[in-house]
């Protein structure tokens, strides 16, 4: 088309399925299980492809075609046996600066979390914007601040495995979240995210588990797989099973083997007062860590005469006893 | 040691070393720079703490102990020594003189270890000939090394305490890196004991491992066959602690360490430490190994612990930090009357404010 600020091919696919593809975030997000293939499919089913793909010509190398937007396209028109498709050409001569900038905004919609927000800029990092294009345009693209501190640990949360990634995106876990994460080893992390749809799991659970667990492996000189194949460990995640159920079972073996002491305490403190406090009108309660001395005792009254039963309650020699038998522990 | 520092010791402006590891091989002879005297930055009212005041005028050290706090404290972590000791005892004198009833213990290992270099042991040298001279200050050096020959020939005026961390070999060799092998520390005690020194010693950050009890049975003998209790003014007793962001420090810096991934719980001051009984059993089994060796004489008490710790492993606990201080006090005035400028007064000290 003549006249055009841009020109209208038809490109081989085979050409482009070939070819390196240094602006592919979008297949990077395929990797990560992260594309919606029901939508495209339906729609390009029913009028097939109404847009072209926007693409840009290497300057190095004018055979070469890098696609910045229509991946999904490329990869439906391939799947249907098609020989080619349309592309639309920027020009040639725009920078890396602004051909990113198209790929971000045609991604924009994806790049909520900051697990994706990581792995975009990881990819302008690696095709070589420089650092400073990075913080001043992109961070602020993004709504980060524009900062080289903030940059450096976003690039560290890109470095999680891609399962870690993508389960991050998956929940909206925070930078702070996920930094916490990238604290683990590779190894760990990947063991432990293989299991993560058997488990019901918040950020705070996610983080709990991983440091207990790391804790123990260090402790006992153990890998994350040796620790998973366990049979204790292995059956919870073998049984058939509610998630959530799942998930406090393993909560509950990895507490006792973290702390073998405290769960120990406790366990014959809870006996004590099944024993001697059991099916009162106050609870009991102390503190866990067992750091302070005291036993509390709470009760809710809402007539005189459920105080005066409260006051029978409190004067039992069993009450006593419980009291003294739970203090002896603290 | 001093070798290290020959091409690498500056005057004037401090070169600001990030690095904490990078900084511990530069050394910054620094003017002094506002007060550098206050009470020690761990005091917590929820914990007895014994309350001890410090000079900060070493800041970080060359050493790398894996649980070092300063690995998460340091902003400029360039070794640094201030280096105008005239100027630091004419501090200590003005701010002490205003309660001469209280015996001030004063310590000079709170960013760094007190006598690690050369440069270090010859600023403390002239705060030991200084303090001779401060009738309600004791100067307390603290250290992992065994660099003490300065001192032996100082006039101390029996003012200055000279201590030790103490752990067995098997906690030295894995977490106190490039520190004094555990005989040389005793053979540096036995020799500022032998020069009339006080000897102070600190069971403390206490380390568990597999054979901890024998480990430090063997410490506590070989300790007291080198000093006699009598020589040992005071000993300390407190188990490893640090905050959460410590913790993923010190598995970045250290990742074979595994002193981080031991059974403990984080308590009110953010701080994990092993959990109460397990404390309990190994304070208690010092406090028995002490008691046996004859050092029951010797003041001991627990670093940053809570009442119902101290109940349960002496049985007795002091009613506040004030009182710790002035039992403190008593005991030197007792057992070191040369080191106490008048008798202490329970009152006085129970009336201070923390
Ligand atoms: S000797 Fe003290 S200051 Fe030096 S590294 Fe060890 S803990 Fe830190």
């Amino acid at each position: 088309m003549q006249g055009l600020p841009f020109s209208v091919e038809e490109i081989r696919l085979a050409d482009l399925l070939a070819g390196s593809q240094p602006y592919a975030f979008s297949l990077y997000l395929k990797k990560l299980g992260l594309w919606d293939d029901k939508w495209p499919e339906s729609s390009l089913e029913s009028c097939g492809i109404l847009s072209p793909v926007l693409a840009k010509k290497s300057g190095k190398n004018p055979q070469s075609v890098h696609v910045l937007d229509g991946f999904k396209r490329v990869y439906w028109a391939s799947s249907r046996g098609m020989a080619s498709i349309s592309c639309v050409f920027v020009s040639g001569s725009i920078s890396e600066y602004e051909a990113w900038m198209i790929v971000f905004a045609a991604q924009k919609h994806m790049l909520c979390s900051s697990a994706l927000k990581a792995a975009f800029l990881q990819h302008l990092e690696k095709s070589g914007v420089s650092r400073e294009t990075i913080v001043k345009k992109f961070m602020e693209a993004l709504e980060l601040g524009p900062s080289e501190h903030l940059l450096k640990k976003y690039l560290k949360i890109a470095g999680l495995p891609e399962k870690v990634l993508s389960f991050c995106h998956s929940k909206g876990f925070s930078a702070k979240r996920c930094l916490n994460l990238s604290h683990h080893k590779k190894g760990l992390l990947e063991s432990f995210f293989s299991r993560s749809h058997s488990l019901s799991l918040s950020a705070r659970l996610a983080e709990e588990l991983l440091n207990d667990i790391n804790d123990i492996l260090r402790r006992e000189g153990i890998s994350p797989e040796e620790f998973f194949c366990e049979p204790e460990i292995a059956k919870i995640f073998q049984d058939r099973t509610d998630n959530r159920i799942r998930t406090e079972r393993l909560r509950d073996a990895v507490r006792k083997r973290k702390f073998p002491v405290l769960t120990s305490i406790e366990r014959q403190m809870e006996k004590a007062k099944q024993r001697l406090l059991d099916e009162r009108s106050f609870r009991v309660s102390w503190d866990r860590t067992l750091e302070n001395r005291a036993i509390n005792l709470s009760a809710s009254v809402k007539s005189p005469r459920e105080f005066m039963q409260l006051v029978r309650e409190l004067e039992q020699k069993d009450t006593l006893e419980g009291i003294r038998i739970l203090l002896s522990f603290l | 040691m001093a070798e290290m520092f020959k091409k690498r010791a500056a005057f004037g402006k401090s070169p600001k070393i990030s690095d904490y590891r990078a900084g511990k091989r530069h050394l910054f002879i620094s003017p002094l720079r506002g007060d550098i005297f206050h009470i020690c930055a761990s005091l917590d009212p929820r914990y007895i703490c014994c309350s001890t005041h410090v000079i900060s005028h070493i800041s970080n050290c060359p050493f790398e102990c894996t649980y070092c706090f300063l690995q998460n404290y340091l902003t400029d972590a360039t070794l640094t020594v201030v280096a105008d000791s005239n100027a630091i005892l004419d501090e200590i004198r003005e701010k002490t003189s205003r309660q001469p009833w209280r015996l001030f213990r004063i310590g000079t290992w709170e960013l760094g270890d007190s006598l690690a270099v050369h440069p270090l042991n010859k600023a403390a040298l002239e705060l030991v000939e200084g303090f001779a001279g401060l009738p309600n200050c004791i100067l307390k050096l603290r250290t992992k090394s065994a660099e003490v020959t300065p001192l032996l020939d100082a006039e101390h005026g029996g003012k200055t305490v000279v201590s030790w961390t103490m752990n067995p070999p098997e906690v030295i060799r894995r977490e106190e890196i490039g520190t004094a092998r555990m005989d040389a520390r005793l053979r540096a005690m036995e020799r500022v004991a032998s020069a009339g020194y006080p000897v102070g010693i600190h069971f403390d950050p206490m380390i568990m491992f597999d054979g901890w009890e024998h480990a430090y049975e063997r410490l506590v003998n070989d300790i007291f066959s080198s000093v006699s209790p009598e020589q040992v003014i005071w000993i300390s007793i407190g188990s490893l602690r640090f905050n959460p962001e410590m913790k993923k420090k010190i598995e970045n810096n250290y990742p074979a360490s595994t002193i981080t991934a031991q059974e403990m719980i984080l308590g009110d001051d953010n701080k994990f430490r092993y959990v109460r009984p397990v404390r309990v059993q190994m304070y208690r089994h010092v406090l028995e190994l002490l008691k046996e060796a004859g050092a029951g004489i010797c003041f001991t008490y627990l670093c940053m612990e809570r009442w119902n710790v101290w109940q349960e492993v002496f049985g007795r606990y002091p009613d506040s930090i004030g009182h710790l201080d002035f039992l403190m006090a008593e005991s030197v005035w007792k057992r070191f009357p040369g080191m106490c400028s008048c008798r202490p007064r329970k009152e006085k000290y129970m009336a201070l404010e923390y």
